[in-house]
């Protein structure tokens, strides 16, 4: 079978040369698809790593090439057969390659003959067009590759150079040092003071280095700004308040408190309300109870810490009215009036220590604001907005004393502790709803229409009491914008 | 080497039959060609045609030509099994004492040619089937064998169906082949006119004989054939029956009955005698498709379907074996 082998190892070098030309093809095609997925992405490898990505994926590809496309024997018969047209001799002279018989050795003598006798020309590759598209599409994948525009790195773009200009410096830096001894001197609690200190000490140490009046004006923004963060880290009224609002709107209705007013720090009126309740015995005990429960439990979610002075003092005050709820059903009227007035004034007086003190920070931080705008002549839009600029009323005990000082303060911004309300500014509404949170700040303008609906349409419903708060503050807020 | 010799002297032979044939019979090579490879192999062949187109005349010159004893049957309704295979007769001998004697039938000869097979009985028609199956008679419990090469090439006249007996399954199963006779074409014709207007007799040398034959067939057996192309016939014997599992769609659509086994022997023994004939050394796909409608076209049944579609059972044969490839 001599003519056999022959073919089958021209086949198998068919085979294998195919497979190569593939393989390569793969190679060049994954070469060039990678490189210009690099190149878009602006992240080209080396020369040398290209190239061993070639080589490895036409190696790989080449052997599963020659599996694939390396025929075996009896394929082979059968395509001699085909191609010679041999009627299939060739198979079955290979079926019967190991048999002996004289017919069979006449088979294969006559097989080996025609074989032989066969145009090699019927044996030439066939179909290596089809390997010539492969080889030319992946040239053309590489010259693709190449054309294809790599991706510019713009850098990284770098903030101007803020240029200050060179301006003569306007102020005097002993009316800085003044104002911190002023700060020194005053009240304010030394957990407040210390970093207001600190603060306008550093502000005055960077203007000494400086005569560039832009910059000077830029650091002291930044300073009024910090200011302002540290003593509203130190006053821990508004959270206390706002958390405590929160609690007392499902258990205002059984005090008749009414609708709660939109200040965050209107404690002081709730304590009056709810002293005024007790004296007229209009509560449960549970009633007590669940108020008290419900303060405590928001203060707990205010984010003050429980060490905290004000904390602990309302905490102790809630505690207390437990207290008196639960032992009121054994006085005589007489004596439930007594313990009302003692324990409303103490906790009064504890408490309205506690705000005092951080009304002074606030209105120490307010006058510091001041000073620095005046003297560095900052404006209110150079600020933007402050925690301060938050509507928030710090009233003292006892409650009726209403804060009279309206509209004081410099020009533009805040006054020295008033708040006012326009129809732009923001008040707490514990009935508005946002995000499934009930109680946002609003646009008071928005609301004020909604609230005389209300009113106009409950009348006849609503308790002269709170008809009288209602009237009241809105006859203030027309003040205001009258 | 001694298979060479014995190659080429087959080749030699059937030339020469070949030769002679031709000078007694006008076209009808693939007839000829197919009742050689029949002979060969082993088989009976069934003909069919219509008056005057050869039948007689082939099955005579083929029986000159192997030198081979011939007789003919003429079947008709009133043909008796032992006109065919012979019967016991009283006879006196020379001493006059009666004596039981068998006197063979036509049937014992090498060469037979049952004419108009289908025009005798049903029960004369059975007498044939051990006599072709088994090539030996059985009269009276005593069984006489039949001298090989035994052959017999049955024919059928296929119009003048009234008062005929349409040959069993059975017995059909027995002819290795069945052959069409076509009515020869213009200028064939044209030759048998004139050759018979010379004479009628035929004039075919013997070349053969009954040794000659039986070499050829011992040798015939011996010619390989692949695995791939003996199933591809088992495949294609399998597709002519609709009843079974995995069954083609054209055997579902057209086939009544299928073939039987003896169909599968039929086409790779004749297959192997046309590759020689041929000059192979193997047998091919194309002897198995060139030999299918021979050995099929009296083994399968079509149906309604099929004559509805206006197809020939050769037209089966040919669907057939394209689903088969």
């Amino acid at each position: 079978m001599e003519n056999f082998r022959k073919l089958r190892r021209k086949f198998h070098i068919e085979a294998l040369l195919k497979s190569i030309a593939l393989g390569v093809s793969v190679g060049l095609i994954t070469m060039a698809v990678t490189w210009a997925l690099q190149k878009r992405a602006a992240a080209e490898w080396n020369v040398l790593l290209y190239l061993l990505l070639f080589a490895g994926v036409s190696l790989v590809a080449s052997a599963l090439a020659f599996l694939i496309l390396r025929p075996s024997d009896k394929r082979i018969a059968k395509k001699i057969d085909k191609r010679a047209d041999l009627q299939e001799r060739t198979q079955t002279m290979h079926e019967f390659a190991n048999e002996s018989d004289e017919m069979v050795l006449l088979q294969r003598q006559d097989t080996e003959k025609r074989i032989a006798a066969t145009q090699k020309s019927a044996f030439k590759p066939k179909r290596l067009w089809v390997y010539g598209v492969i080889g030319a599409l992946a040239c053309a994948s590489i010259v693709a590759a190449a054309l294809i525009p790599g991706k510019t790195v713009k850098p990284a773009a770098q903030p101007p150079e803020q240029e200050y200009e060179e301006e003569e410096r306007e102020f005097d830096l002993t009316m800085l040092e003044e104002l911190i001894r002023e700060v020194k001197d005053s009240d304010m609690q030394d957990a407040a003071k210390q970093p207001v200190v600190a603060e306008l000490e550093a502000l005055l140490a960077d203007l000494k280095l400086t005569d560039k009046a832009a910059l000077m004006r830029d650091l002291v923004v930044q300073t009024i700004k910090d200011i302002d963060d540290a003593v509203e880290e130190v006053n821990t009224y508004r959270e206390l308040a706002e958390s405590i609002n929160k609690s007392l709107i499902p258990t205002a209705q059984s005090f008749s408190i009414g609708l709660v007013t939109c200040d965050p720090m209107d404690l002081s009126k709730y304590m009056t309300k709810i002293r005024t309740a007790l004296e007229k015995s209009e509560y449960f005990v549970t009633d007590v109870k669940n108020l008290s429960q419900g303060i405590r439990d928001t203060m707990v979610n205010s984010g003050v810490a429980d060490t905290e002075e004000l904390y602990q003092r309302i905490y102790a005050f809630t505690t207390a009215l437990e207290d008196y709820a639960a032992k009121c059903d054994q006085w005589d009227d007489e004596k439930k009036l007594a313990e009302l007035e003692t324990l409303f004034t103490e906790s009064n007086q504890i408490i309205g220590l506690s705000l005092e003190e951080q009304k002074i920070n606030s209105d120490m931080r307010y006058y510091v604001i001041d000073r620095l705008k005046t003297i560095f002549g900052i404006t209110d839009a150079e600020i933007g907005q402050l925690n301060s600029s938050s509507p928030a009323k710090l009233e003292n005990i006892p409650p009726d004393e209403e804060d009279k000082e309206n509209n004081e303060g410099g020009d533009g911004g805040m006054g020295t502790g008033d708040t006012m309300y326009g129809s732009n500014e923001q008040i707490y509404d514990p009935t508005y709803e946002k995000d499934g949170v009930i109680g946002n700040h609003v646009v008071y303008g928005d609301v004020l229409d909604k609230y005389s609906a209300i009113i106009a349409a409950n009348k006849g419903e609503l308790s002269q009491e709170l008809i009288d708060l209602i009237d009241a503050y809105l006859n203030e807020l027309n003040k205001v914008n009258s | 080497m001694e298979n060479v010799e014995k190659v080429q002297k087959f080749s030699e032979a059937i030339a020469r039959i070949k030769q002679e044939i031709r000078k007694d019979v006008v076209g009808q090579q693939e007839v000829i060609d197919n009742v050689i490879i029949a002979i060969v192999a082993g088989g009976n062949v069934l003909l069919e045609g219509v008056p005057g187109v050869g039948k007689t005349r082939l099955v005579r010159t083929l029986g000159q030509t192997l030198s081979l004893p011939f007789s003919r049957i003429q079947f008709t309704p009133d043909l008796m099994p032992s006109d065919v295979t012979g019967t016991n007769i009283v006879e006196k001998d020379d001493n006059g004492k009666l004596n039981t004697v068998f006197r063979k039938g036509p049937i014992f000869a090498n060469l037979v040619l049952a004419d108009e097979i289908n025009r005798a009985t049903p029960k004369t028609q059975s007498a044939m089937l051990e006599v072709m199956q088994e090539h030996k008679v059985t009269v009276a419990n005593s069984t006489y064998k039949l001298e090989e090469p035994f052959f017999v090439l049955a024919t059928e006249n296929p119009i003048e169906q009234d008062g005929t007996y349409p040959l069993p399954e059975a017995q059909m199963d027995r002819f290795m082949f069945k052959l069409i006779m076509e009515f020869p074409k213009l200028d064939e014709l044209a030759d048998i006119v004139t050759m018979t207007q010379k004479t009628m007799a035929e004039t075919a040398e013997a070349v053969v004989d009954g040794e000659t034959i039986l070499e050829m067939r011992a040798l015939a057996s011996t010619v390989p054939v692949m695995d791939e192309i003996l199933q591809y016939a088992m495949k294609l014997v399998t597709n002519t029956h609709p009843e079974l599992d995995g069954a083609c769609s054209t055997a579902k659509k057209y086939v009544k009955y299928g073939a039987s086994p003896r169909a599968a022997q039929a086409l790779i023994t004749c297959a192997k005698v046309r590759a020689l004939i041929n000059g192979n050394y193997n047998v091919s796909y194309e002897d198995i498709d060139a030999l299918a409608k021979p050995v099929l076209r009296h083994r399968i049944k079509i149906n309604y379907n099929a004559v509805n579609d206006r197809l020939t059972v050769d037209d089966v044969i040919a669907l057939l074996i394209k689903e088969t490839k």
